[in-house]
């Protein structure tokens, strides 16, 4: 311990400019962070604070990029001439006294600044302690930790940035083939990679303990150069599409659809597909209606057939949904990709479709109802809510808000008009939903705008408002099951005109 | 009593270069034992084997008693390493580098260290940037003298150095000799010849001897042989007589296994009408650049035979 103090302390005392510096930039940017959450009426103004939060962001991270560096390549363990290597360094004293001091001076003071933060939210910083201390773990794990990993096995800041600017474009390069190829097809929930964090964390722990230990460095290298092979191949493995179908298994026969899907009659043969980045499109308006009340039914992906009169049949992998809320979106469309050649032979006559939806079921518990808010409101079960400009709610929460529906009612009436007749007046929603998955954030926050729309069908939109003080009804909801429904088009021609788009 | 520095068959091989073959010395306790040669010759690659800084290739070496691959953390609060070589912590002002040193050593001596620092006259509120070479050195062995180690291993301590500074340095190694064994290495036969109990030669990775100065120096002669008549030099000569040559009736060589009056008695046998047999000690410089003399010139013939047995194309 004597020994991990004295590092400890001669590091502080070599780098108090550098942590100066970097406390003085997580301060600032905690500082700033309220603004994620305040409702500017000018657009430039708010562009402006969200441009300084991001630039804070870098800053902060940059800081501590640099602070890693410096007190790592403090005692380099690449190689020969170190002075300390021929000193009685203990190897697990030295790693703690380069651990205490990243979590003295990244740590520490990113803990207080995020605390300072959900004070300056409203709200109780000390009741999210534990959550803030897994994300500053989770936040440590996908950023910190390899920056220590790589500044191990590089001898200065130079060699650093140089190693740190290869990773990026490798995996700018590896992101690109993965989601660039094919276009569109992903894998679904919940089948959220939860080995990438770890698999992280192992290898980057154990190529930074053996580098301590042994200062093997182009066994530390080969290690972080399989690490990344590793994580592509378990991304890889977690992408089959084999996982979506045992997520949500098919429906039993006798099993009620839990929605019902129709393509919309008045649109049902489009007249044109489009083409771009060398794949077909069909863009296909559908109807969804019927799901029982005090449910919500949300499509994560969705596939589809097409079979030939003469039997011949084409499928898609599992794909994603843009617009996930069936119930609610009543006339949204699926988006079918096809590749052109495969397009060109059955576009030639009539075929048979079969869309298949991979659907999360919701059921309703907890109702709240209450005005909408005049400023700022707590709002339970949410967090804090204020009234955007252009009829939005402006919420942040500390945790993550559960599955919830937001119900506002419009009013055909300017908000100082004391009452709306009910004749005037219309109802809307819009969705809160949780994050598919816990992903470390550099802010403790969770902000979002709370958009309601409707469409007025040629009425004057400008006229309709969501007032201070009109109903408000927030609707949670939790999980019931995950299933497949499905619709089928007999008889469907495809679009004989192919227009190509930007 | 067990050396405190031993090896056996060490090899070093940086990819095909074989740097260290087969070396084999074993240092007593207490000796100042000097690996000198020429530069290049492996004496670097030698002291961070035995520091475990290297891995050898094959072989091992024992130090204080530990297989070398076992030198790390504690075992070094018994050893001074300083080296030409060596990157010092220099942000840090001499004070605060020995301030932050003391703690790892728990045989630290503060008397000693105000002693060194006064000896050495070192600016202690300077930083080790700002330093010259001769100061820095100077810092780097105040901070490895101080805590008395058992050992103390110098690789090229004194390169560079005025004299003045070398003198001081050497002057400090000396103090700490009664308890403390010495490894040094250096390419300058002159600044060890003087303090040296023991030394060892290395030429191109091959340690041609390792024995104590005072048997060097018995063993080596430069024999000068004053004959009747001019003669011409024998092919057969004893591989023990180096550098021979003949000028009129005069032969010299240098004799490196030299028993005294037996082996006058064996010169005057190989030569007809010898009138005069000298035999004059060397200087270890003398006997050092005729070792390496003898070294070179039997590589180059090695590699002439090498090239004439070569089929031709």
């Amino acid at each position: 311990m004597r020994q991990v103090l004295n590092i400890f302390r001669k590091d502080t005392r070599q780098y108090w400019i550098e942590i100066a510096l970097s406390v003085i930039v997580v301060f600032a940017f905690a500082l700033v962070c309220p603004n994620q959450w305040r409702v500017f009426h000018d657009l430039s103004v708010q562009n402006r604070m969200a441009f300084i939060l991001v630039a804070l962001g870098i800053l902060m991270m940059t800081g501590w990029w640099l602070l890693i560096a410096r007190v790592v390549h403090a005692e380099s363990l690449v190689g020969d001439r170190q002075f300390w290597i021929t000193r009685p360094y203990e190897w697990k004293s030295l790693l703690a006294a380069k651990l205490l001091f990243l979590a003295a001076w990244i740590g520490v003071p990113y803990l207080l600044a995020q605390l300072l933060v959900l004070a300056e939210a409203g709200f109780h910083p000390l009741e999210y302690l534990p959550g803030l201390l897994v994300n500053i773990l989770l936040f440590s794990v996908a950023y910190l930790l390899p920056m220590v990993a790589l500044a191990t096995v590089t001898s200065n800041f130079a060699r650093l940035t140089m190693t740190v600017l290869g990773v990026l474009i490798v995996y700018i390069g590896y992101s690109y083939l993965v989601n660039g190829i094919p276009h569109g097809y992903s894998s679904a929930n919940p089948y959220t990679n939860y080995i990438l964090l770890p698999l992280l964390f192992a290898g980057c722990a154990a190529a930074i303990a053996l580098q301590y230990a042994t200062r093997r460095v182009w066994v530390a290298r080969g290690l972080l150069l399989v690490l990344p092979i590793l994580m592509a191949v378990s991304v890889a493995a977690y992408r089959r599409q084999s996982l979506v179908d045992r997520a949500y298994p098919a429906p039993s026969a006798a099993a009620e659809a839990p929605i019902s899907i129709a393509n919309i009659p008045s649109n049902s043969s489009p007249n044109e597909a489009r083409s771009w980045e060398g794949e077909d499109y069909i863009d296909l308006p559908m109807r969804y209606a019927d799901a029982a009340k005090g449910t919500a039914v949300f499509a994560e992906d969705f596939k589809f057939s097409i079979t030939a009169a003469d039997g011949s049949q084409w499928s898609s992998p599992w794909q994603t949904m843009q617009v996930r809320t069936l119930n609610q979106a009543h006339t949204s469309g699926v988006s079918l990709m096809v590749r052109p050649e495969l397009y060109a032979r059955f576009k030639t006559a009539p075929v048979t479709l079969r869309i298949t939806y991979a659907v999360s079921l919701y059921q309703s518990d907890t109702v709240t109802k209450m005005a909408f808010p005049a400023g700022d409101a707590e709002i339970p079960g949410i967090g804090f809510c204020s009234t955007g400009v252009s009829n939005t709610l402006l919420c942040r929460a500390a945790q993550q808000p559960r599955l919830t529906e937001v119900t506002v009612l419009w009013s055909h009436a300017a908000c100082s008009d004391a009452q709306a007749s009910p004749a005037s007046t219309a109802e809307s929603d819009a969705w809160i939903e949780p994050a598919s998955r816990t992903t470390p954030v550099l802010i403790p926050l969770r902000t979002w705008r709370s958009f309601f729309y409707r469409d007025f069908e040629g009425s004057d939109y400008a006229h309709w408002h969501v007032c201070p003080g009109s109903p408000l009804t927030l609707t949670q909801y939790h999980l019931t099951g995950r299933t497949q429904t499905s619709v089928t088009l007999t008889n469907f021609q495809l679009p004989t005109n192919v227009v190509p788009t930007s | 009593m067990n050396p405190t520095i031993q090896t056996h068959n060490l090899t070093k091989r940086f990819g095909r270069t074989e740097v260290l073959r087969e070396i084999n010395l074993a240092v007593p306790e207490g000796a100042i034992y000097a690996l000198v040669g020429p530069n290049g010759a492996g004496k670097t690659t030698m002291i961070k084997l035995l520091m475990n800084i290297l891995r050898p290739t094959s072989g091992s070496a024992q130090v204080l008693g530990l297989e070398t691959h076992e030198l790390a953390g504690e075992v070094f609060s018994r050893i001074g390493y300083v080296s030409e070589n060596q990157e010092l912590p220099e942000a840090m002002t001499v004070a605060a580098m020995l301030e932050y040193m003391q703690p790892f050593y728990p045989r630290w001596d503060r008397e000693l260290e105000r002693q060194l620092v006064r000896q050495f006259d070192l600016p202690m509120e300077r930083k080790l940037k700002h330093l010259s070479r001769g100061m820095k050195m100077k810092a780097a062995f105040a901070s490895s003298l101080a805590y008395r180690p058992k050992l103390i291993v110098l690789d090229e301590p004194f390169t560079g150095l005025d004299p003045l500074v070398r003198d001081e340095l050497i002057e400090s190694l000396l103090e700490r000799a009664p308890e403390t064994t010495i490894f040094l290495s250096s390419h300058d036969l002159a600044e060890i010849e003087s303090f040296a109990s023991h030394v060892g030669y290395l030429e191109e990775g091959r340690m041609l001897f390792s024995e104590e100065m005072t048997v060097l120096a018995e063993r080596f002669r430069e024999v000068t042989v004053t004959l009747a008549a001019p003669v011409k030099l024998p092919h057969d000569l004893p591989s023990a007589w180096m550098q021979a040559e003949t000028v009129d009736c005069v032969v010299r060589f240098v004799h490196s296994e030299y028993r005294g009056e037996a082996s006058e008695r064996e010169v005057a046998e190989r030569f007809a009408g010898v009138r005069d047999v000298m035999c004059e000690a060397m200087p270890l410089r003398s006997i050092f650049l005729a070792i390496a003399k003898t070294g070179r010139m039997q590589n180059h013939a090695a590699q002439r035979t090498a090239v004439d047995r070569r089929p031709e194309a």
